[in-house]
């Protein structure tokens, strides 16, 4: 039995079922949109298009992809705050992890012209989700790519097992972060550049989403940065012991 | 590649045509129903390899589609749900329990849409 006030379960309540049916409301339009997107880029369904077409063809795959992120992660983050998400741990190698997670995010980075690279040299076992660790991983990368200039951008992605732990950390080349912003970047909602010029999007949800998933698996999040230099974000998750913390469950991101 | 019959019982009338036209390039054969009742009178009267099934529909659901199938189980193996619903982890197991083949959640690539009736 929850000892919350009856009025700020209704709240809540009121916030679930809002976010529900915006969700909703949002994905129907959206699911014809990329259904005909995907038509228009396959030309062996609606014939060849022209340069001009395929590029705009393009623009909407893209864009598409991104709305259907951003619904994504706000529901994701909802669930994180609702205590919803569920771990499925395993024994996982922790080399075979980080080479799913490369393979899978490698083209992406490449077509840009950035230098990527898995440095991972270690083989040990651990005990983790292997959807979740991939999961923030992602996020990471992604967020990553967004703050490093392509040609010269170079991102490094590795883990290793130091005694108890697992280390992993993504390391850039980026524009860095400045002191002010330090304080915020796990805070849901945040933004380093604000204004109506900015040129890096996003609504500063996934690494709030990120810090909700590893904190959740009694590990720790954090970051070393310097502006002008590049990042590096760092996340430690306990290398046995999980399976007496966790009831492994089901759980489909 | 096998040449499929689908039934695609789905309320919105946009994501109903898009779908159709999609798969029948493809040479697929979709029926497309509007509600859950039409859905149910086309299972008695012809055979489907694939069906598609919304979930959030006015008057009768998805669930209410499903209840009426509860004894055949034959046809409850070729139901895709294709929802854009958030799913509870309960939900899904229940909806799995009553022996639907996927869930499938909108919005969905087209090609993943193709991949996953194949299999």
């Amino acid at each position: 039995m929850s000892n919350k006030p009856k009025n700020i379960l209704n709240k809540e309540q009121q916030k679930k079922d809002f976010l529900q049916i915006f969700s909703h409301e949002l994905k129907t339009p959206l699911t014809p949109l990329m259904l005909s997107a995907n038509m228009l880029k396959n030309e062996k369904v609606f014939g060849a298009l022209n340069p001009k077409q395929r590029k705009a063809v393009k623009t909407i795959n893209d864009c598409t992809d991104e709305l259907n992120e951003l619904i994504r992660n706000i529901f994701y983050a909802n669930k994180i705050d609702s205590n919803e998400i569920k771990y499925t741990m395993k024994e996982i190698r922790i080399d075979e992890i980080m080479n799913n997670v490369f393979d899978s995010t490698k083209n992406n980075i490449q077509k840009n012209n950035i230098t990527f690279e898995n440095t991972t040299k270690d083989t040990g076992i651990i005990h983790g989700d292997p959807k979740i660790i991939s999961q923030v991983l992602k996020y990471i990368i992604n967020n990553a790519l967004s703050f490093v200039t392509p040609n010269s951008g170079k991102i490094e992605i590795n883990a290793s097992i130091k005694e108890k732990q697992v280390i992993f950390y993504v390391r850039d080349n980026g524009i860095g972060i400045s002191e002010d912003d330090k304080q915020n970047l796990f805070t849901r909602f945040y933004q380093q550049d604000t204004s109506l010029s900015r040129k890096h999007n996003g609504i500063g949800l996934s690494l709030s989403i990120c810090h909700g998933l590893i904190t959740g698996m009694n590990g720790d999040i954090w970051f070393e940065s310097e502006i002008g230099k590049g990042s590096i974000f760092y996340f430690s998750l306990p290398k046995f012991e999980f399976h007496e913390i966790f009831n492994p469950a089901f759980i489909d991101i | 590649m096998k040449l499929l019959n689908i039934l695609h019982v789905e309320d919105n009338e946009l994501i109903s045509t898009i779908t159709g036209e999609y798969l029948s390039m493809f040479e697929h054969k979709v029926t497309s129903c509007m509600d859950v009742t039409s859905g149910l009178k086309q299972l008695e009267e012809n055979e489907f390899d694939v069906i598609l099934l919304d979930l959030a529909m006015p008057t009768l659901t998805g669930y209410d589609f499903i209840c009426e199938l509860k004894n055949k189980p034959n046809i409850l193996n070729k139901i895709h749900i294709l929802t854009a619903t958030d799913l509870t982890d309960e939900e899904k197991l229940e909806l799995y329990d009553k022996g639907v083949k996927k869930i499938l959640l909108k919005p969905l690539k087209a090609e993943e849409l193709l991949e996953q009736i194949k299999n």
